[in-house]
């Protein structure tokens, strides 16, 4: 009786938000799942609201410190070469970093599970050439197609274009990134459907009457969930780290202080020769933090998604 | 819409529906499958047989002797590389050997469904039991999310699983509850047939005992007609009217279970009903039947049991014996029954011995 009337009760919440709730409810009781959640809002709230927690962000004309300044009282993390406040540079570096990882993995994502659904479910002669189309990707390496694509993207949207706020020099990092992920992706979870396809719940859809589409959405994608859970975390941590290398080749936006950019301008300064460890560590730190973060999320993801490991624990 | 046309419990009838037809008339149905080396296998060869409103048969036989196959083939379900090569299969008077994919649609699942063997594979692991019996009505009737959740419902209740229980896994559930779900979900769209491809295969005796009453008890109240393949005769024993015994893709006897049973014609027959323990006799060792089924890619010519029956005459070794019908209801393709009745009366006693 208790248990019809909580069913019904529960069914007034539209259903996406209850199976997120119940989501967020598993991850949180799970000890990986709130760490990785808590180092993700705090640096999802840095990313946010940045000035909120350090002012506006500092440049030249703006600075206050003295050149590579020592930690201290004035400025918690000492300063940089041209005395900007490096705790300042590294909160406001979260938002790149990270809107340029989000951007890179739902690209990555979104191309690697679609194609590699229709690889794998269709088979054939698509399966054959989206493979090679695959093949193409993979050997690109990513530090040369972002040589030549930067240029020639900026050329065709002009230097200052900005989508959604971000400008296009930013862009091309995070299209190069998708570009040269979503074939391993694709990859991945084409040789999951390969096997899925042929487990018999899907003859039975077949039998049923439902067409590719509708087993592909509703038998095959669940079935390679955790996969895609596992693949978005993987190329998160890969596109923090590609933004940081490309950055720090100097292929960034150098007015948007990515922890790439911080890097490469330490790099640049010298701060290694002239120990100036505290220009270093702070946005290291951030992408080794965000990534483990990351880590720790797809982990639990994983084992929350699939519903046979929900009773154990 | 032309004209309405009801049958069963009123349910609406197809288009073109013959209401006076058989519900299910199979005849000289052939199948064939293309092997990796481009030969061709005749998988089952000629079968007739009908299957009335409210009726339940049984197909039996060994592994390999078509009686997947068969049920398969009724609603073109055979593998890629497996066709109908000649025969008619008529729902209602409706022949479905010649319909596309599309046409089909209409039947499939709506008029015949299917028990599948293995629940536990032909149940999504990660989809909830609930949304997976909602499937068929979703797909095939076009009933919005919300309506065939309920319905949904209402199937688990009556396959006696609570309807709370719609959420659950699959590995949430028994096997016993499984095979229930997967008969929910072959009832979802109120077909006319339910084929069960082993449907208790797997299940343990008591378990097995409680889906046979449930298919017994549905197929009263809600006037299915049943078509159960299985190698176990006691199933076939326990919930059908009439039996089909199948040996090498061909009826070798069919008929109602009292009298197959009790008085088997066919030496296969009498052979594989030797071959199960009886629990009322003493002990004793089960009678095999030597040898091995045919090779279908090379079969021998006239009768395909010729070579491992005790009874094989000369005839037998060239002729492929046709199926006679007798006064009582029974079928029987054997070359002792073909002669006189004197002769086919002192081949049966001698069968029998």
């Amino acid at each position: 009786m208790t248990a019809a009337h909580a069913g019904r009760s529960a069914h007034r919440a539209p259903e996406p938000l209850r199976r997120a709730a119940s989501l967020v409810g598993n991850l949180l009781s799970r000890g990986d799942g709130i760490v990785g959640l808590a180092i993700l809002l705090v640096f999802g709230l840095l990313a946010l609201f940045p000035d909120v927690f350090v002012g506006p962000l500092e440049d030249i004309t703006t600075v206050t410190g003295m050149r590579l300044h020592a930690p201290g009282l004035g400025h918690l993390l000492g300063t940089d070469e041209l005395g900007r406040d490096i705790l300042n540079l590294t909160v406001h570096g979260a938002r790149i970093s990270m809107a340029i990882g989000l951007m890179a993995t739902v690209i990555t994502i979104l191309l690697g599970a679609v194609i590699g659904v229709i690889a794998g479910f269709v088979g054939g002669t698509t399966d054959a050439l989206l493979m090679r189309l695959c093949d193409f990707f993979l050997v690109l390496p990513t530090v040369v197609l972002a040589l030549i694509l930067a240029p020639v993207i900026l050329d065709v949207v002009g230097a200052d274009a900005e989508l959604f706020g971000i400008r296009a020099t930013l862009l091309v990092i995070v299209v190069v990134i998708g570009l040269t992920s979503w074939a391993t992706t694709a990859r991945v979870i084409r040789s999951q459907v390969l096997s899925v396809k042929e487990r018999m719940f899907v003859d039975r859809a077949r039998v049923i009457g439902a067409g590719p589409g509708w087993i592909m959405v509703r038998h095959i994608l669940p079935n390679v969930v955790n996969l895609i859970v596992a693949q978005a975390v993987l190329t998160f941590a890969g596109a923090v780290f590609t933004e940081t290398t490309l950055s720090f080749i100097g292929l960034g936006d150098s007015s948007a202080p990515s922890w790439g950019q911080v890097l490469s301008s330490a790099q640049e300064a010298g701060a290694a020769g002239l120990g100036a460890s505290w220009y270093i560590i702070p946005p290291a730190t951030c992408v080794v933090l965000v990534v483990l973060a990351f880590t720790l999320v797809g982990n639990a993801l994983d084992d929350v998604l699939n519903p046979k490991s929900a009773g154990r624990r | 819409m032309t004209t309405e046309v009801r049958g069963r419990l009123g349910r609406l009838l197809p288009d073109g529906a013959d209401p006076t037809a058989p519900l299910l008339e199979v005849r000289d149905l052939a199948v064939r499958f293309r092997t990796p080396s481009g030969a061709s296998v005749r998988a089952v060869g000629g079968m007739s047989f009908r299957l009335d409103a409210g009726e339940a048969m049984g197909i039996a036989g060994e592994s390999g002797c078509g009686k997947t196959t068969t049920a398969l083939s009724l609603v073109h379900l055979l593998p890629g590389t497996g066709r109908v090569s000649a025969g008619s299969v008529k729902l209602f008077g409706i022949d479905l050997v010649p319909l596309t994919e599309r046409q089909l649609a209409r039947y499939r699942w709506r008029e015949i469904s299917m028990v599948f063997q293995g629940a536990m594979n032909a149940l999504n692991p990660v989809q909830r039991v609930g949304d997976q019996i909602a499937e068929p009505i979703e797909v095939r009737l076009g009933q919005s999310r919300d309506a065939s959740r309920k319905r949904a419902g209402e199937l688990l209740e009556l396959v006696g699983i609570p309807r709370q229980r719609a959420s659950a896994y699959p590995h949430e559930l028994s096997g016993g509850m499984r095979q229930r779900a997967m008969i929910a979900m072959a009832l979802a769209c109120d077909p006319a047939v339910v084929i069960g491809d082993e449907p208790t295969t797997a299940l343990d005796v008591m378990v097995q005992a409680q889906i046979l009453q449930l298919l017994e008890r549905l197929r009263r109240e809600l006037g299915l007609s049943l078509l159960l393949i299985t190698h176990d005769l006691s199933v076939i024993a326990e919930t059908c009217d009439r039996v089909m015994v199948m040996y090498a893709g061909r009826v070798a006897e069919e008929g109602p279970v009292s009298r197959v049973f009790t008085a088997p014609r066919h030496p296969y027959t009498v052979k594989l009903l030797s071959s199960f323990p009886d629990i009322r006799t003493g002990r004793r060792a089960l009678s095999m039947i030597p040898g091995s089924p045919p090779d279908l890619r090379t079969p021998p010519p006239g009768c395909l049991f010729a070579p491992r029956c005790e009874h094989a005459m000369p005839v037998c070794a060239v002729e492929t014996p046709p199926e006679i019908n007798s006064d009582d209801g029974v079928r029987v393709a054997c070359h002792l029954f073909t002669a006189g009745d004197a002769v086919r009366r002192d081949a049966a006693s001698e069968v029998k011995a």
